[in-house]
Order: C-alpha cells, then structure tokens, then sequence
C-alpha cells in the first residue's frame, strides 16, 4: 500500500513538472527529428545504401539533414515557406513558448522549431508515400515482366489497383455494396463497403474490396483499387461519399495473388509538395567518407597447404630451365616479382628471387623458409652451395603430406553462430561486448567548454602517456586478482566441489 | 623406409578420403539441421559509456573481467552437468 501510494505521488509529481515547464521547441523538435531519422534511414537504406555500423547512419542523417536546411534556406530566401510560418505563428499564439537554437546548425537549427517540425513530418509522410510508390511500380514492373495474360474483364491499374471497362459491367460485372451495408462514420457520413462481383463462378475476384470508385470521364470505365490502404473514397453519383473502412481492407487478398493483368491505364502520381521534391531524393553521400560503410584492411595470412594442386603444369620440376646460370631442381622465375630478387654479390637469375632461393628438397615456388621475406636469404650464401643430394628429382614425385585432416569443424559451428538455442555462446559474447565493450583501454580525454564573460574556456585533461605502461600492468594484475577472487568464490558456494 | 614411408602415406591418404567425404558430408547434414532452426532472436546495440566510461575501462579491465567470469561459469556449470551425468549413471553417489 505504501509503495502504491508513493508510485502515485512520484506519478503525479511527474507529470505536474512536466506540464509545468516551458515548452522548448528543440526538445519536441528533437522527437520529431528521432521520428524522422526512421524515415531517412529507412528510406537510404530502401534505396540500397548499406550502413556499417550506428555511427555511419547517424552521419547519413545528419548529412541529409544539412542538405534538408539548405533547401530550407533557399525556401526561405525565396519566400516559399509562408505557410510554414503561418502555423508557426498559429502555434505560437497558443501559447508555447518556442526557442530556437542559434548556436546548432543543421541538425538543431534544421529542426529548431514548430516550422521545421511541420516541415520535418511532411516530408516523413512525403518520403513514405515515395517509398509505397516506389514499391507500387516495382510491383507493376515485375507484372510487366512476367507478361500474365489478361484477366477476363479486369486490367491492372497498378499493382494494387484494378481498371474495370464498362463493356464488362454489362456482361455481369457489378459493384455493389456488401450485405447492402449503409452505415454513418463519425461525422455522420453515410457509407456503404463495396465489393466488386464477378460473373463467373468461384471466382476470387469477387472477394475483391474496393476503394476510391468513380467513373473515368469519357472513357465509360470504372476504376477503383483494391486493398488499398486509403480508407475514404471519392464521391460517387451524389449519394454521399463511399467509405471503406480499415477493417474490410485488412481483409482484401491482395490482387497478386491471382491472375490479373499488365494492362497499363495509367500511374497514379503522388502529389509532393513542391518546395519538398529535391528534399526527399536520397542525399549522394559518397562524398562523405565517414558516412559510407567503413572498410578498415586487415592483413590476412593465406595458408597455402598444396600451392600447386594437382595441375601437373604447376609442378616445378616440368618446368624448363631458361636461365642459362640456373640449377638442377631449382627453377627460376616460379614465383614473386621480378625484381624484388638478387641481392648483391648473388647471380642473376639463380638465386634471391621468391620461389628460386629456398632450400632444395622444400617446396619450390614457397620462398624458403615461412616467414622469411623473399630474396632475404643470408649474405654470402652463394646459390647452388646448399646440400647437394637432397635435390628433388622428378622420379620422386610430390612428396606425402604425412597428415591427417579432419573435416573442419567451422562447417558446423557457423550456422551454429546464429541458430538458436545453439546461438546463446555467442550472444553472451555479443551482449557483453555491447553492454562493456565501449570501455576500452584507451586513455579518456576530457574536454569541457565553459563560458564565462562571453568568453570560452577550453579544458582539457588527458592522463600523459607516461602512465600507460603503469596502466596496463595494473590492469593484468587487477585482472589476475579478480580471476582469483572468482575462484574462491566459486570455491565457497560449491563448499569445494563436495556433495551438497 | 621408402617402403614404410608409402604405406604411411596410402594410410593417410585413406583416412583423409573418409575424413574428407564421410565426414564432411556429415557435417553439412547438420549444419543443415542446425540452419533450419530460428535465428538468434537478440539484437543488440553497443551501449555508449561515454568518457566517464574509458575512464573507467582505462582503470579497469572491465570486459576482460566479465569475459573471464563468463567462462569460468561455463565451467563451473559444465562441472554440476557432468556430476549429475555420473550420478544419474550411478557411477558416484
């Protein structure tokens, strides 16, 4: 009871603050901005931009961002976003207290205020509307594509709309209400859901739920579209207004699903407002660096167990010699750069270059020994003084790798990386390192900015390199003690590993 | 030798064969097994400690130590499984 009742005040209390305070139109403009960081992000990504990591999205966003307050400017240079402000004076009569942010450019002054929060949403709603169109086209190309014959009487407008002709009607198309529905909407609007009904027996059309109906002008045709998201539709013959509501749409099959038709009517445009078209194209970020997935090389050790296969071209020994200073068993020029070879004092062409100067009886074309960098053979070891009778000779053959290898076990263990339960391992591994892996070895630098008489004060405190290797010791040894620590600890609760 | 060196070496040869074959093909049997089932349902984002954090980090090998405490819980747990094992087997009281 007690703690209800503490629960309440603190709920209380909570939201008294919250009303109370002054509203700050960064801060909302910040839940709008979050809100439209989705939106970009989803639309980039739509697009087929490919994001490294968290950073490389936050960059791309604030990249559009910029770009969005440009156009802004520019908007407003031109006098265009006279009804951005209307509303935002509209806003500010109602008594909210709004306060740019001077000192933010593109994400805080892009966003600073209620204008740029209206502006913000439609161009969230106008770059979701490009990307159902978007989507919509690629549906109708791929019905392009795929060439379906068409269906009887029924031509696709879209993808998900559908173009009745007239001469069908009279052969026993019929729109019609369900159930002969005429019920009110909120406002009082009457409206009836409207089905289309096939003539033809068990056909799925008939299911097909209808939107916007009207007649296309001279054309003697019907158009309507079928589940379609829009939930009012245009008005018809007078008699009020055809509603569909979402829940009869939930319902529609989608019109893919049977045979319909590539017959093109027409594409519908989405009506984007002007001064917001360049504003939803997706930004080049190419010429941002930081923004574009980050590709750090890392060096990698290619073993090569068998560098010759079984390709019997490959094997040195069938290779002619065609240096006049080369040896028996040792071919030139196998392998490596030219030039990177031949130290000084060494003939050229014998020996120092890659896959020529190794020791005979290793694998010839290797380089010598692993490790040891082409052509870095010791001074003063004049080609053809290393052992003789070692020599490969062709009669011998490759020799016997002498090992037994076993089926990697990494076949098993990937998709086990990633299938759960097998996955749980590796999502500890993942979870501590998101939860911890951002606290890294790296010194910390602290950099505070103050200002004072309109003057800025920079500190910075950074620990001096000097300690790091005092750090790193002390590290391990914390380490090591906290390893021991668990152990006896383990020790205690287990009662040392006796029967309970 | 050259004689005992070819049969060690047919020897060989024969066991990658089964190795290579038998056991591979196994192998992708279950790992096609294993892809059938759902994929790790966690995603996660890196959580953000700040400068106050590698602060922290700095002096303490914190990562490290979970890591560690991690591992020797799978121990720990894998000792209690094989214990109960054997004593489900009967093979200690």
């Amino acid at each position: 009871m007690k703690k209800i009742f503490i629960s309440i005040l603190c709920f209380i209390v909570f939201v008294s603050f919250v009303f109370k305070m002054d509203y700050k139109a960064s801060a909302i403009s910040v839940v709008g901005s979050n809100a439209l960081k989705g939106v970009v992000i989803g639309a980039m990504e739509k697009s087929g931009i490919k994001f490294a990591n968290k950073e490389a999205k936050e960059k791309a966003y604030q990249a559009w961002n910029m770009k969005a307050y440009e156009k802004w400017k520019a908007d407003e240079a031109a006098g265009r976003n006279a009804d951005l402000w209307k509303d935002f004076e509209r806003i500010k009569t109602g008594g909210l207290n709004v306060s740019p942010i001077e000192s933010l450019p593109g994400y805080g002054k892009v966003l600073v205020d209620y204008t740029f929060f209206g502006m913000a949403a439609s161009i969230g709603g106008a770059i979701g509307m490009a990307i159902q169109n978007k989507q919509l086209e690629n549906e109708r190309l791929k019905y392009l594509d795929e060439k379906i014959p068409e269906y009887k009487g029924v031509s696709l407008n879209l993808s998900l709309g559908v173009s009745l002709a007239s001469e069908f009607v009279s052969d026993g198309w019929r729109v019609t209400p369900v159930n002969g529905s005429n019920v009110k909407t909120d406002d009082g609007k009457p409206f009836s859901l409207w089905t289309i009904l096939s003539p033809f027996d068990n056909d799925s059309a008939k299911h097909f739920y209808i939107t916007n109906l009207e007649v296309m002008g001279d054309l003697l045709k019907y158009s309507f579209n079928v589940g379609s998201r829009s939930w009012q539709g245009e008005a018809l013959n007078n008699d009020g207004y055809n509603y569909i509501p979402l829940s009869s749409i939930k319902n529609a099959d989608m019109l893919f699903a049977y045979e319909a038709v590539p017959k093109i009517e027409e594409v519908p445009q989405i009506k984007i407002p002007e001064p917001l078209k360049k504003v939803i194209e997706v930004p080049d970020i190419s010429e941002i660096p930081e923004a574009m997935p980050q590709k750090t090389p890392v060096e990698v050790i290619v073993p090569l167990d068998d560098p010759f296969g079984d390709n019997p071209h490959n094997n040195p020994y069938e290779l002619p010699a065609t240096s006049p200073g080369g040896e028996p068993g040792k071919e030139p020029g196998t392998g490596g750069e030219p030039g990177t070879g031949g130290e000084p004092g060494k003939e050229p062409g014998t020996g120092g270059e890659p896959g020529t100067g190794g020791e005979p009886g290793k694998e010839p074309g290797t380089g010598g020994e692993p490790g040891k960098e082409p052509g870095t053979e010791e001074p003063g070891k004049e080609p053809g003084t290393e052992e003789p009778g070692k020599e490969e000779t062709p009669e011998d053959g490759p020799t016997c790798s002498k090992k037994v290898e076993f089926p990697k076990f990494s076949i098993i263990t990937d998709p086990m990386s990633d299938s759960f339960p097998f996955s749980l391992p590796w999502d500890l591994y993942d979870i501590i390192e998101a939860m911890f892996g951002d606290m890294t070895n790296e010194a910390p630098n602290f950099h505070y900015v103050f200002k004072f008489n309109d003057k800025k004060y920079d500190f910075k405190l950074d620990i001096p390199d000097y300690f790091d290797s005092y750090f790193t010791f002390a590290r391990g040894i914390i380490l090591i003690g906290f390893d021991i620590s668990v152990m006896f600890f383990f020790y205690r609760i287990s009662k040392g590993g006796a029967d309970e | 030798m050259a004689v005992l060196d070819t049969i060690l070496c047919a020897l060989i040869k024969f066991v990658n064969m089964i190795t290579e074959g038998l056991g591979t093909w196994l192998f992708e049997i279950i790992a096609w097994l294993i892809e059938l089932l759902p994929s790790s349902p966690f995603d996660l984002e890196p959580v953000k400690w700040g400068e106050f954090g590698r602060l922290v980090g700095y002096l303490l090998p914190i990562s490290k130590m979970l890591f560690h405490f991690a591992l020797m819980l799978g121990f720990v747990a894998m000792w209690y499984t094989v214990q109960h094992i054997l004593r489900f087997v009967k093979m200690i009281k």
